[in-house]
Parts: C-alpha cells; structure tokens; sequence
C-alpha cells in the first residue's frame, strides 16, 4: 500500500540543514494498522505529512499505490487525498460554520456526490461514531472528544484506503483519547483501510499490528 | 518607537504588507480626490481673481456702466469730484482671432499716461515712455510674451480678429513684460491706446469703465460725492465686487465637485474601518494576551491609535502629490467647463499650498483615526479571557445585525427629515446630509443583507451540490460584521454611481425634451466672435436682420437679445424675442397656461415672463410684478408666468422685443434665429446668406440640429468630471473589496490547509474565494443600487431644486444603472482575484502546523 524508500526531509534554516528526517525506509502492507511512537520532536509529523502528500521528500522516494509522490502534480495529489486518503488531525479542524452533519459530508460533496446521498452517508458515519444526536451541532457545541469523532467519520465517509491520524488524543484526556483509540481500532479494520496512527504514548502501540518507533529523523530498530 | 510599538505593530504590518498597502492606497486615494478637487477649485478661483484684480490694478473705485458702456463725459466729472487723487478711463471688449475662431482676446484700451497709479508696476519694465509704442500707429497693441508664443506672433506683424461681426487688423507694437497682468485672462490680453480702441472698436465717445484712485480711508466719502454727482444708470463700486459676483457664480459648481470628493472619502472610510477591525481581529489573541502581562488599556490605546494615525499619515503623503497630479490632468476639463458655463478665465495653473497639502495629511489622519476608534474601543474593552480563548470564529452573537438594520431605517428617516430642511447661506448642506444618511442606513442594512443572502445561498448551494458556494457563504454568514464593511464600501461607491448617472441622466432627458421643443428656428446666425467670447458677443445693430429677411428661402427671422443685468444683487439675464413669431413657429415651455395665448399677451404689452429658477429664487410668481433696472431707471412689469429655461442658472427674464427696445434703447441682436420658407434647401440659404452677408459681417451658421448637438455638448462636459469621479470612488471600494476577501483569505489560512488537506482542489479553493467576493459584492451591489436611486432623489429633488432651481423629472435609467451595478459587481469579482491565487498558493503543511 505505502512504501518509504530511504526517504529524508530537510528544513533549511539560514546557512545550516536540519534532517527532521533522514533514511527512513518503511513499507506498510494493505489492511495494517500501524503505530509510529517516539518523542516529540523526533520526526512523526514530518513522517505522516509526507506519507498524506501534504509534502514531498528532501531526498529519497514515497510509494503511494505504486506511484512516487514526488513526481505527481499537485492536483493528482489533491485528488489522491480526496479519494484515497482519510486525515484525523491533532486539532480536529473542523470547519467552524458547518455543522456536524455538514462537516462529515465536506469530503463527499468535494467529490460532487448528490446532496440527498451524501447525506444519508453522513448520517450512517455519525451513527458509526455514536454521535446521531449532536448532527446539527456546531462544532463550537461540541466537547474535544466529540469533536474527534466527527473528524473520524469525516475521515472515513470517502472509505479511504489509507488513513492517518497525528495524534488525534493529544487535546483530550486520557479517558477520552482512550475511547477515541478504541473507536479508531474498531472502525478501521471493519473498513478494511491501512491505518498509520501516529502518537508520543508507548501505551498506544498495543492497538496495532505494528509499530515503528522514531528518534532524532531516524528509525529506533 | 517604542518597544512596544516594535514588537508587536511593526511586525504586523510587516507581515500583512499586501493588506497593509492597499489600505494605505485607498486612503491616499480618497485624500488625492479632495486634494485634487480643492486644487482644481481653487485654481479656477484664483484665476477668476489674478484676472479682475490686475485689470483692476491699485483702483479703490470704479465705476461701470451698462452693456453699451458709459459717456466719456463722465470722466471729467469724477476727475474733478474732490478726494479723487487720479484717474484711468479704460475700454474692455474681447474679440476673437480670425484664424482660430476660438481663442479668445481682451482689448484693453488705456490712457498710457493715467496709468502710472494705477497698473504702474505691471507695465514696468516696458519701454520708458508709456506712450511710445501706441504714436505711430493706431492699430498698435501690445501682447503678452505668452500669448504671442502660443500664436506664432512676432512684434512688426499684424493680427486679424474678429469684434462682434467685423474682421479689424491690429498690430503687434510690443510684448508686455511679464507680471500679473500678463497672467490675466491666460495670457489673453493685449493693451491698446483708449483713443485707438475707441475707434478701432467702434466705440467712440463711450467708455466700459473708470478706475479711481482715492486716498484708501477716504473710499467712503468720495464715494458718496461721487454717487451725488454720476447720472443715473451707471454702477460706482469698489472693485473686489465685480469679484465676489463671479465667484458667486461658480460656487455651486464648486461646492458639487467638493461634495463628490466626501463621498470618495466616505469609501476610504469604510477601508481604513475595515483594515481596523481586521487588525484587531487578527490580533485580539496578542492584544488579550497583552492585557493578561499587564499592559493599561491606555498604553493599548496610544498603541493602537498611534497605529492608525501612521496609516492616515503615510495614505496621505501619498495622497497630497497624488492629488496634484491628478488636478493637473484634470484642470483641462474643469477649466474648459468653467469657461463655456460661466465665460470664466482660462485656469492655468495648480498650486499646491503647505496650508492644503497640510490639510490633505490631516484628513488623512483624521479619516483613519475615526475609522478606527470602533474597533479599537472593541479591542479594549474585550475580557481578556475571552479574547485568549481560541475560538476563531467571529461569534455570531457578536454583531446586532437585526438592531442594526433597525438603525438604518433611523438614518432613512433621518434623511427624510433632513431632506426636507431649507438650504444654508444657499448651499444646500441639509440636502448633502441627507445623501450621506440615505447611504449610511444603506450601510447598516448590509449585515442583515449579509445574512440573509447567506441563509438563501446556503440550502440552495447544497442541493445543487455547489459546495464552494456553500463554503464561502458559510464564511460569508460567520463574519457578517467584516463583509458587512466591505460590502458598505462597495455599496457606497455604486450609490455614488447610480446616483450621479440617474441624476445626470434624468437632468439630460429633461433638457432633451426641453430643447426639442423650443429650438425650433432652423438656423441661427451669431456674430463670429461668439465662439471664442460666448453668449455677450453680439451684433451692434439689428441691420443683419433686414439683410436676412431679404435672402430667398428666408420666411422669418426672430431677432433675439440676450444682455445680463443685475437683479437684487444677483446676476441675471434679460431676454428679448419677438414673441408674435415665438408663439407662430416656436414655444416656451410655461409651468402652467396656455403658450400661443401667453406670448400673445406679452407681444401685446401684457407683461415678462420669469424663469422658475428666478421665480424660486426671489419667491416671484404668475401675476405679480418684477421690477429690473432699465438705463433710465427701474421699470416694474407684470409676470404673465413662469417657465422652464435650463440654459442659465441664475435666472431669465423674457419680453418682447418691442418692451425691450423701448426700455434699454439697445438694438443688438445676440442671435438671429431664421426659420426657412417649406421646402428651402438649408444648404442653398446657407450659401444665400453668406453672400449678402459677406464682407461687411462675418457670422456663425448654426442649424437646428447642430445647436442642439452642441448645447448637448455642453451638458455632457459640465458632468464628465463627476463620472471621472464616480470611478475613482469604485476604484476605491475595488480595493476594499480586495482588502477584506484577503484579509479572510489570511484568517482562515488554517482553514483553507484543512480543505486543501482534504482534498479541495487548488482550483475549486480559487472558486470559493472568488465565490465569497462575489457574494460580498451581490450585497454591496443590490444595496449600492437601491441606495443609489434613493441619493438620486435627494439630489433631483432637493439639492439641485436648492442649489440650482430646476424641475428635472425622474429618470431611472434602467440600461445605465445595470451597467454600473454589473461593473461593481464585476469589481467585485476581479477583487477577489489576488486574494483568490494567495489562497490557493499557501505552502499546506507550514499552514496546518501554524499555530
Ligand atoms: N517548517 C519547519 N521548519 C524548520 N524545522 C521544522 C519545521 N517543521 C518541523 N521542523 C523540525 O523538524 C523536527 C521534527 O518535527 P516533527 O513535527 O516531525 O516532530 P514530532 O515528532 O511530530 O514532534 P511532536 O511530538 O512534538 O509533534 C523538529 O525538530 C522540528 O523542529
Ligand atoms: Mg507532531
């Protein structure tokens, strides 16, 4: 499904290059529910970023279906995003003048899907998501672990077949990020979506099939 | 600077440096406009009065006569009247050059040897004996260096021009030096012997005028003496006088023009607003945050309006030279304007003082300082937990759009108040505040306009699956109080717009009509000097008359008269047509009763009739009287009624021509309007007359449809300064329009990474961007266009009938007003453009992570 081939990123300040990453070769099979753990600072964003093709390698190459990132236009990846790949951000990001309802069906209405369809979509995902009564809400009315589980069903309305997730428990406490886990360890593998689930608690490594721990850029072996 | 200042206004202002200069621009642009309208007011002023007061020179009297001027006999009476120390009898006439019919000369005759006192420093410089020049030859005249470069004319040649209807040849004997006078009239002077010009310009034993020279605090007593001992029907006044009345004319033209230039100030008032609230609103995290470590609501305050005063500031440095750049382009057509409405001089120069460029910097600042106090009293007075929260939508509570809407109808009724008040000094200010009422309730009404725009586009956007349009409305609909500002920007230039295009344009069908049916003579015959000295040109005696009459093809001809007089302090003009014939051929279009029959009465003896602008400006009506001073001494006439006349603004008297031959013992004719036999070729006449006319006349043909054209012509130049006007006022709510979608687009930043991470194409983020400008622009238009007629009616009906007198019937110019609402919205669009490739180029990831 995703493959990393000795792939680095670099951020260039003034004179000196610092390797958010560097030499990372990692291959994630279909179906897999993968964790990444490490300390902050260690590179996991950078890592997800690339892999969601919201950016593109220093050097190196990220397979994404067989096709190299890098190489793609920017609306190819646009449209791969839109179609292939579902996104769970620390911040939610929800957007603030939609409602719950609307904001699951964002993805689907992208895609021009007719109104009526996406709809009943929406309201099946937020029913996944246990959250049938707070549709109409704002995403100012809703509680940060709520607010998640809207971002998951956005996320998974498109059925994707990569899914990726930057800390999604980082804004809740460790109840809520708990359920949240769960939520995300149940839904994925009913959909049959890759996931790669990124986190800085070790404890988070037990939901998935694999981990890869990061330190400095580099993987820990 | 303050650290202060350092750390957190620099660095804003640094970063949104796009936002930050189109702010500046607007401003400098609004200042530019006053700047440049002052510019070209006063300039026009200004040559009004170098003209008057260096033909006048160092005169403390003088005395005028009527239109055919004064006996020469009465110079020895002032000279003798003790407490005169010196005077200088003078001759003024202007004529045109033969070659180009248009340029303009003034003859002025003078006595070289009283001049001395008088205009002594003007001519100094010139050649020791005042006289030398004029010994030799009486056609001798001396030109201004100016002139005679512009002309190609050398000293030893010889010029031909055109008095009234006579071709004269004079002589270049010398130039004028260069000083005050040679800059009067632009340039247009030549100075000639008295006894040369008397005969030359067939004006012997008569004089225009005498300048007196007394000891500066005797002016009242000798003028008294003096009153006691002129005959009658001849004007002793101080000088400045003459001055007063003519600036008295252009004021309201002036006081237009200013009131269109507030109004492109008001547009960059809602910029700088907008920019404002944008600042605090981006920055209301930093600003609680500043408040939380402790920093006084005062210190904030200098802050934040030592910020906004920078903005009026640089705006208007930039503004002040802008705006004389743009007086200087635009002096041309104002003076062109002036000169064919009121035969004022030819304004030539702009010349900007410290006291305006001050002026421009302190509106300014002003305008940005006031445009700024509401978002920074909001800022201040936020809790400061509040404003750290991290909500980033604008809260819906936040703005009252209902009470504001209810606000708004207070400004109509306002307005409807105001509109109903009299004018002040003659200006009518009541009228103006009413306009900006009328667009102020506009204003409040945008929110609520926003809203509800908002609450139809977004079920209609979803079903049809525009999901753009749904996202830009929802942004639309989660900060209606910034779209609002930017939509009253828009709303306000197309208001300006449409109410300068429906009053232009109802005014313009009025006149129209209006000459349609009462030019109706076939061709007018003018002495060939009108063109270059206007309306006073006219034939000396009505001999050309007899000689029309005679040319085959002619079947009548209605020898009119036109001289201006004073009435109660205000210049008027007396008309005097032979009414039988009017009432025949033509007409006048009276407010009520019968035409035929009222001319008829007139020819008969009946009495004048009044034009409304007179008969509202002196509360005159059908059936009273009216009493004008004739030469002999005033004359009162019953009024048989009242009519339409758009040709003047200060008034008309009509009469026949036997009243009027009988009281002002003038035969001139301004113009004679022939009517054509059925089935005479125009051309034929035309050639006919030419023939019988030749050499003795030179004269205008001008047929019915030409005169038409032309006073068409005049009406269109008289308001193409306004509609330069009205773009600039839309080039200014462009900008605002352009400032607010970006400064959307930089706020929500964040949100447009989400969309773009979710797989928005970079292109459908362009759409919703654009979308969202368009939506702003739909508000500003629909309301711009609405307001627009209501400013319309305002000017029609109040501010024109206060300033100005005329029944102008409504006109809704359907096809103009969609063109103006299409091109703001279509700037609209455009504005949304920049903002729209911002939006779609942000780095993702650097957005997504910025916290
Ligand atoms: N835009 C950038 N410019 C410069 N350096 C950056 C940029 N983005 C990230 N870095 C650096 O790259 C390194 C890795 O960052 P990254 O965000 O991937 O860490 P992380 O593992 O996600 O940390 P955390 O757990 O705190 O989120 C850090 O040292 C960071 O400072
Ligand atoms: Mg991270």
């Amino acid at each position: 499904m995703i493959r990393l081939d000795d792939v680095g990123k670099a951020y260039r300040r003034g004179s000196h290059t610092l390797w958010a990453l560097r030499g990372v070769s990692l291959e994630i099979p279909a179906g897999e529910f993968h964790v990444v753990v490490g300390p902050s600072g260690s590179g996991k964003s950078t890592l997800l970023h690339l892999m969601a093709t919201l950016d593109v390698p220093t050097e190196g190459t990220v397979w994404l279906d067989g096709r190299a990132t890098a190489a793609c236009s920017d609306e190819t990846l646009t449209l791969l995003r839109r179609d292939r790949i579902g996104l769970v951000f620390q911040a939610f990001n929800l957007l603030p003048y939609l409602t719950s309802r609307e904001n699951v069906a964002l993805p689907r209405l992208l895609q021009r899907l007719p109104h009526r369809q996406v709809r009943r979509e929406a309201d099946e995902w937020l029913d996944a998501v246990g959250l049938t009564a707070r549709a109409d809400h704002w995403p100012h009315e809703l509680s940060g672990g709520e607010a998640q589980r809207v971002a998951i069903a956005r996320a998974l309305i498109t059925q994707p077949r990569l899914l990726l997730a930057d800390e999604p428990t980082g804004n809740l406490d460790s109840a809520r990020g708990l359920e949240i886990l769960t939520l995300l360890a149940t839904l994925a593998p009913k959909s049959g979506v890759t996931t790669v689930l990124v986190t800085h608690s070790a404890d988070a490594a037990r939901f998935g099939h694999r981990t890869t721990r990061l330190r400095d850029g580099r993987i820990d072996p | 600077m303050t650290p202060l200042f350092r750390y957190t206004t620099a660095r804003h202002l640094a970063r949104a440096k796009l936002r930050t200069a189109l702010t500046m621009v607007g401003i400098a642009l609004g200042v530019a406009l006053y700047v440049a309208i002052r510019l070209c007011n006063d300039s026009v002023s200004a040559s009004f009065r170098d003209t008057m007061s260096a033909l006048s020179g160092a005169a403390t009297l003088e005395v005028v006569g009527g239109q055919e001027g004064l006996d020469e006999a009465v110079y020895a009476t002032v000279a003798e009247t003790p407490g005169v120390t010196a005077v200088a009898p003078i001759i003024q006439r202007t004529v045109a050059l033969e070659r180009e019919p248009s340029v303009s000369l003034t003859i002025v005759g003078i006595d070289p040897f009283s001049e001395a006192a008088f205009r002594a420093d003007e001519l100094d410089g010139g050649p020791t004996d005042p006289a030398e020049p004029f010994l030799l030859d009486p056609t001798a005249v001396l030109l201004t260096r100016s002139f005679a470069h512009r002309h190609g004319l050398a000293v030893g040649q010889t010029i031909r021009v055109v008095d009234e209807d006579r071709a004269v040849t004079l002589t270049v004997a010398g130039l004028l030096p260069p000083g005050r006078l040679a800059r009067a009239q632009g340039g247009g002077i030549a100075l000639m012997d008295i006894a040369s010009a008397q005969w030359t310009l067939g004006r012997l034993g008569t004089l225009d005028r005498i300048d007196i020279l007394t000891d500066p605090a005797a002016v009242d007593t000798v003028s008294a003496a003096l009153q006691r001992r002129l005959p009658a029907g001849l004007t002793l006044q101080r000088p400045e006088r003459r001055l007063a009345h003519a600036e008295r004319v252009v004021r309201s033209f002036q006081v237009n023009l200013t009131a269109l230039s507030g109004i492109a100030l008001l547009v960059g008032l809602f910029l700088i607003y907008n920019t404002m609230t944008y600042a605090w609103l981006r920055r209301r995290a930093e600003i609680g945050l500043l408040r939380a470590l402790g920093v006084t609501r005062r210190r904030l305050f200098a802050l934040l309006a030592a910020e906004s005063l920078a903005f009026g500031a640089v705006g208007g440095l930039i503004g002040v030279p802008l705006g004389a750049l743009l007086a200087w382009a635009a002096l041309g057509t104002v003076s062109r304007t002036v000169e064919a409405l009121y035969q004022g001089a030819p304004a030539q120069t702009i010349a900007l003082t410290p006291a305006l460029a001050a002026e421009g910097l302190a509106l300014g600042c002003a305008v940005a300082v006031v445009a700024a106090m509401i978002p920074i009293w909001e800022a201040l007075h936020t809790v400061p937990r509040e404003v750290l929260h991290a909500g980033w939508v604008e809260r819906r509570r936040h703005l009252h759009a209902g009470p504001l809407a209810v606000a708004g109808l207070g400004w109509f009724a306002l307005a409807a108040w105001a509109a109903q008040a009299g004018p002040v000094n003659g200006i009518p200010l009541f009228g103006y505040a009413a306009a900006l009422f009328v667009v102020l309730g506009g204003t409040c009404l945008a929110p609520l306009a926003g809203l509800a725009l908002a609450r139809v586009v977004d079920p209609l956007a979803l079903r049809l699956g525009w999901v753009e349009a749904r996202i830009a409305g929802g942004t639309l609909a989660s900060t209606p109080g910034r779209t609002a500002v930017a939509a009253g920007a828009l709303m306000t230039a197309l208001a300006m717009m449409v109410s300068v295009i429906v009053m232009v344009g109802s005014f313009r069908r009025t006149v129209e009509r209006w000459i349609a049916e009462t030019i109706s003579a076939d061709m007018f015959v003018t002495p060939a000097a009108r063109a270059a000295v206007g309306p006073s040109a006219h034939f000396p005696d009505d001999s050309v008359v007899t000689v029309l009459r005679a040319v085959p093809g002619v079947a009548a001809v209605d020898p009119y008269r036109q001289i201006p007089i004073q009435y109660s302090g205000h210049p008027i003009l007396v008309s005097a047509r032979d009414l039988t014939l009017v009432a025949q051929r033509s007409t006048v279009l009276f407010e009520r009763g019968d035409p035929p029959e009222m001319l008829r009465q007139m020819a008969a003896g009946a009495g004048v009739a009044v034009s409304e602008v007179l008969a509202r400006s002196h509360g005159l009506r059908a059936g009273g009287v009216i009493t004008l001073p004739a030469p002999a001494g005033p004359v009162t006439f019953p009024i048989v009624g009242v009519f339409f006349d758009y040709a003047t603004d200060g008034g008309r008297v009509l009469m026949d021509r036997s009243a009027f031959s009988s009281h002002w013992k003038d035969s001139g004719v301004t113009a004679a309007a022939v009517y054509l036999d059925p089935g005479a070729d125009i051309e034929n006449v035309r050639t006919a007359i030419t023939r019988a006319l030749t050499p003795l006349h030179r004269v205008t043909m001008t047929s019915n449809r030409e005169l038409k054209r032309e006073v068409l012509e005049v009406f269109d130049q008289t308001f193409a300064i306004t509609r330069a006007l009205d773009l600039v006022a839309l080039a200014v709510a462009m900008l605002g329009v352009a400032n607010t979608v970006l400064a959307i687009v930089l706020e929500r930043r964040r949100e447009i990474g989400v969309l773009r991470a979710l797989g928005t194409t970079r292109r459908q983020i362009g759409r919703i961007v654009v979308c969202e400008a368009g939506l702003i622009g739909l508000v500003g238009t629909v309301l711009g266009a609405a307001t627009g007629f209501g400013v319309a009616l305002i000017l029609i009906r109040v501010v024109n009938v206060q300033s100005f007198g005329w029944t102008i019937r409504f006109w809704w110019g359907p096809t103009e007003v969609l063109a103006a609402a299409g091109l703001a919205f279509a700037a609209a669009l455009a504005a949304g453009w920049l903002p729209a490739r911002h939006a779609a180029r942000s780095p993702l990831v650097e957005v997504l992570t910025d916290e």
